[in-house]
């Protein structure tokens, strides 16, 4: 991706307050420099020589979750997100990525996990990796592995359910995230991989939990000339949906009261799935979830998105701390969601606030509602 | 500011102890982001290479007493203080020409109550003007305050320009808009007005920081009206046959008590522009959207008093489209890229003022001023009528060049020429230039021009209130 191709977006967003009142960053820092025209006005002037990549100014482009919703506001749409991405490439080629970013990236390039110590392989998996002949190639991400494997447990179980063989596997490694810290040839190279993997697989489907995944299969390794694969990709939500409407899923009777849902950035926004989750939520209680405000497109970021979650993990609590405090007073108790990354924020951003509030993925939901 | 590193570090530990130190931030890459407003001269200052102003540190306070901290600490170390709301200004008021420190109010966002029985909300100003009316959307109600800016600048912001939103001929300015303020005085010392501001018990001491721009202190809370969401809203374009059967139905439409929330007309270049780029309408003459809000039958009878008063000055009814379409996308034409007032053409905004008597007049002379007077540069002058009294009415005037000298200083003497020649026209005819868009640093000089001696007064009290000229210094013409 050369500056040119970003060069318009640059050079109208650098002139535009419009779009900051719905960046989840600046809600939550009030920093101008968090904001879309803060990014592009910081990029021009990189371009023009006034400006090194470094210190602050290399910082800051790591705190956007690139949930696009600066993209969603804009009446005409400019590819913001695309330029802060665009903005980390340039970043890393001068060689001046912070110290963080170039840590976490080394982790991903040596074990496809971002963290320190992988990502575990919850026990539920272990004799699921590498299964051979299997239906459905499950990928769980590495936020639920490692902090939610209660998710992959009810995927389990769903599709014992439905039984349908899955299996997993050990390195889940996309690309995705080295692509979105600006390090795009190892992404390639990730990615490339990863689909080399799952062809020697080949499963019927693969299904996902994390979004950023989908998202990368069917979208992103476009991007890094790498075509997608020949199985279909489907997120978890929209899994369960399709199963649903064959009349193979059989939901139901797990009336709750309050329950909420929140549209991850990368599955609602970006992919336009928004109302699958829905249909299983209301199958699953007997009930459409309470709507929020900001939901839908205009869905508001719980700051997990893109690397944030790894790379600014207190600043993104701090963001998923706005979300749910909208959501409390909202009326909402159980707050479902469909990612990962996600859940794991939210479930650390409510860690002894004493709110009693839950977070759930939406595959737990469904689990507990499975009908015998 | 002339100090060592030594004295800034002393001075940052300081205001740290007040506002805590993650909110003292004097990073490169918060100048930078915090450099520039929406003021034409800023953009091209700096997009030609020169280099901006930057105050020691952006400290982002959360309390009125905080402020108050902060402002002490600039009086005892004479520094200047510059509030910066948005930031979404055009006129250079939030510049902090003189370094100092920069009190960035938009932590300070906080709902603090809501009065369903006497239809009040209490809201410290650093919020976000779209915000606030998504609160109270939520509970049923509305400010009715919708500028082009709403989705960016803040309530502070706009108090303190007396900002007008597009529903102004029904709901008013900022300053009918807010019943009690509080205010940090340059002395640091919090000054609240009475909770109502129609008395007789003294003058109402609220309305000097109307339109202040931050020069006479720090505007920290507001008691603002609200509306329950109207029961209806209803819109319709007319096309009117010229300027002047369009301000005079206009006029009647005021003076007879009737109470449209929206009500814009267009000139000739204004409506061939939008007539063909919006409404798909090809024809002459001037365009005249209005609208009604409130309870159902009111706003019919109103509508039906107001379409007779058009259709008699020769208005042809164009139906609902233009004005639902306009409302429905009344943001829209701000978002880049702006066809009209893109950036590196020259622009700016002469909003004017003035009694009806006057108001036509002043259009013509102005726009003669700045077609006929910049006639060697192009200059194009188009305008639309969008806030109407009973007794007067406003425009909002752009001139525009797309070609000028390419030596930075010549450039902005060409900029100036424009805007004193802009001015004049509205002055030597009985106007009050601007409207809404606040002096700042673009029209500090005019002042003289506008107020002649009059405006002693304000240096008077400038000078009484802010005795170090800390607040804002450099703004509204009242010197360094
Ligand atoms: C796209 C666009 C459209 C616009 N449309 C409109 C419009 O329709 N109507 C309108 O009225 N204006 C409009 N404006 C102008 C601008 O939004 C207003 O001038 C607004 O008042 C600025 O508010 P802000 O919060 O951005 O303030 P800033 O730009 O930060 O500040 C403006 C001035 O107020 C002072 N100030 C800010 N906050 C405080 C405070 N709490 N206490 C004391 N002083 C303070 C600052 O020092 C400065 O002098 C528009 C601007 C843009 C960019
Ligand atoms: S994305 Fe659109 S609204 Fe946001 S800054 Fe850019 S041009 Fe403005
Ligand atoms: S993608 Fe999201 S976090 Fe990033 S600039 Fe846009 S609104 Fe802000």
């Amino acid at each position: 991706m050369g500056i040119d191709e970003i060069r318009e977006t640059m050079d109208s967003c650098k002139h535009c307050f419009m779009c900051r009142h719905a960046c989840p960053t600046f809600l939550t820092t009030k920093l101008d420099s968090h904001t879309p025209r803060g990014y592009a006005l910081m990029m021009a002037e990189v371009d023009a020589g006034k400006l090194r990549w470094a210190g602050s100014v290399a910082d800051r482009f790591y705190q956007c979750s690139q949930c696009g919703l600066c993209r969603q506001d804009c009446a005409y749409h400019w590819a913001e997100d695309d330029l802060v991405r665009h903005g980390r490439e340039e970043i890393v080629a001068a060689g001046a990525a912070p110290a963080r970013i170039r840590e976490i990236a080394d982790r991903l390039m040596k074990t496809g996990t971002p963290v320190e110590g992988g990502s575990g392989i919850p026990a539920v998996m272990r004799d699921k990796i590498g299964a051979k002949g299997a239906e459905v190639l499950y990928v769980a991400g590495w936020a639920a592995r490692r902090e939610a494997p209660e998710t992959i447990e009810a995927m389990a179980k769903i599709f014992d359910s439905l039984k349908v063989t899955w299996c997993c596997m050990e390195d889940e490694g996309c690309g995705i995230e080295l692509l979105e810290l600006g390090y795009a040839g190892e992404a390639r190279r990730q990615a490339a991989a990863f689909v080399k993997r799952v062809a020697k697989i080949a499963p019927k489907r693969i299904v996902s939990s994390c979004p950023h995944l989908c998202r990368a299969l069917r979208e992103q390794h476009g991007l890094l000339g790498i075509d997608p694969p020949s199985m279909p990709v489907l997120h978890t939500a929209e899994f369960l949906a399709v199963e649903l409407e064959a009349g193979r899923l059989s939901i139901g009777g797990g009336r709750r009261e309050a329950v909420g849902y929140h549209d991850p950035c990368q599955l609602g926004r970006k992919l336009g799935i928004f109302d699958e989750p829905r249909r299983v939520i209301a199958a699953a209680i007997g009930a459409p979830p309470l709507e929020l405000y900001h939901s839908r497109e205009a869905a508001e970021c719980c700051g997990a998105g893109s690397v944030m979650l790894t790379t600014e993990p207190d600043l993104a609590a701090d963001v998923a701390r706005r979300r749910l405090e909208g959501a409390r007073n909202e009326g909402v108790r159980t707050l479902v969601t469909a990612c990962g990354n996600c859940k794991t924020l939210m479930r650390r951003a409510l860690e002894g606030d004493g709110s009693g509030m839950e977070v759930l993925d939406i595959a737990e939901l469904a689990a507990a509602s499975l009908r015998s | 500011m002339n100090r060592s590193d030594f004295t800034v570090e002393i001075l940052r530990y300081e205001l740290e102890s007040i506002v805590g130190a993650d909110h003292v931030v004097t990073d490169e890459a918060e100048m930078e982001a915090q450099a520039l407003d929406v003021w034409w001269v800023t953009r091209f200052w700096r997009f030609s290479d020169n280099d901006f102003p930057k105050p020691f540190a952006i400290v982002f306070p959360e309390t009125a007493e905080q402020v108050s901290r902060v402002v002490r600490f600039c009086n005892e170390h004479r520094i200047a203080c510059v509030p910066r709301g948005g930031g979404a200004g055009d006129s250079g008021g939030a510049s902090p020409i003189r370094g100092g420190v920069v009190l960035d109010m938009k932590r300070m966002d906080r709902i603090v109550s809501l009065n369903e029985r006497s239809l009040t909300v209490r809201v410290q100003t650093g919020i976000i003007q779209k915000h606030l009316e998504e609160y109270l959307n939520r509970k049923g109600y509305t400010m009715n305050h919708f500028p082009a800016s709403f989705t960016t600048s803040t309530l502070g912001g706009f108090i303190s320009t007396n900002g007008t939103g597009v529903l102004s001929s029904k709901y008013g300015k900022m300053i009918d808009m807010v019943h009690q303020l509080e205010v940090v005085l340059p002395s640091g010392r919090i000054f609240k007005s009475l909770p109502v501001r129609l008395h007789s018990t003294g003058p109402d001491y609220s309305r000097l920081f109307f339109g202040a721009e931050g020069t006479l202190g720090i505007v920290t809370e507001a008691l603002c009206k609200i509306h329950p969401l109207p029961q209806k809203r209803l819109f319709r374009g007319f096309l009117l046959p010229g300027l002047a059967e369009g301000v005079e139905a206009g006029r009647r439409i005021m003076v007879n008590g009737l109470q449209p929330s929206l009500m814009r007309l267009y000139d000739e270049k204004d409506t061939g522009h939008i007539l063909t780029k919006q409404f798909g309408v090809d024809a002459q003459g001037c365009v005249m959207l209005v609208g009604f809000d409130g309870r159902g039958r009111v706003v019919d009878a109103q509508y039906e008093d107001a379409r007779e008063i058009l259709e008699a000055a020769g208005a042809r009814d164009l139906g609902e489209d233009p004005g639902k379409n306009w409302w429905e996308g009344r943001y829209k034409s701000y978002y880049p890229p702006n066809d009209y007032i893109a950036y590196p053409w020259m622009t700016a905004v002469t909003d004017t003022v003035a009694p009806y008597e006057d108001i036509e007049r002043i259009y013509h002379e102005m726009r003669r001023a700045v077609e006929e007077g910049f006639a060697q540069w192009g200059a194009q002058f188009h305008a639309h009528f969008s806030h109407w009294y009973d007794w007067g009415a406003s425009f909002y005037p752009t001139f525009l060049l797309k070609e000028y000298p390419e030596d930075t200083r010549e450039a902005m003497r060409l900029y100036n020429r424009i805007l004193d020649a802009a001015a004049r026209a509205s002055v030597d005819n009985g106007g009050v230039i601007n409207e809404h868009h606040g002096i700042g640093l673009r029209s500090g000089r005019l002042m003289r021009l506008i107020y002649g001696e009059r405006y002693d007064l304000a240096v008077d009290i400038k000078r009484a209130l802010d005795t170090q000229n800390i607040m804002n210094p450099g703004k509204l013409g009242l010197g360094d």
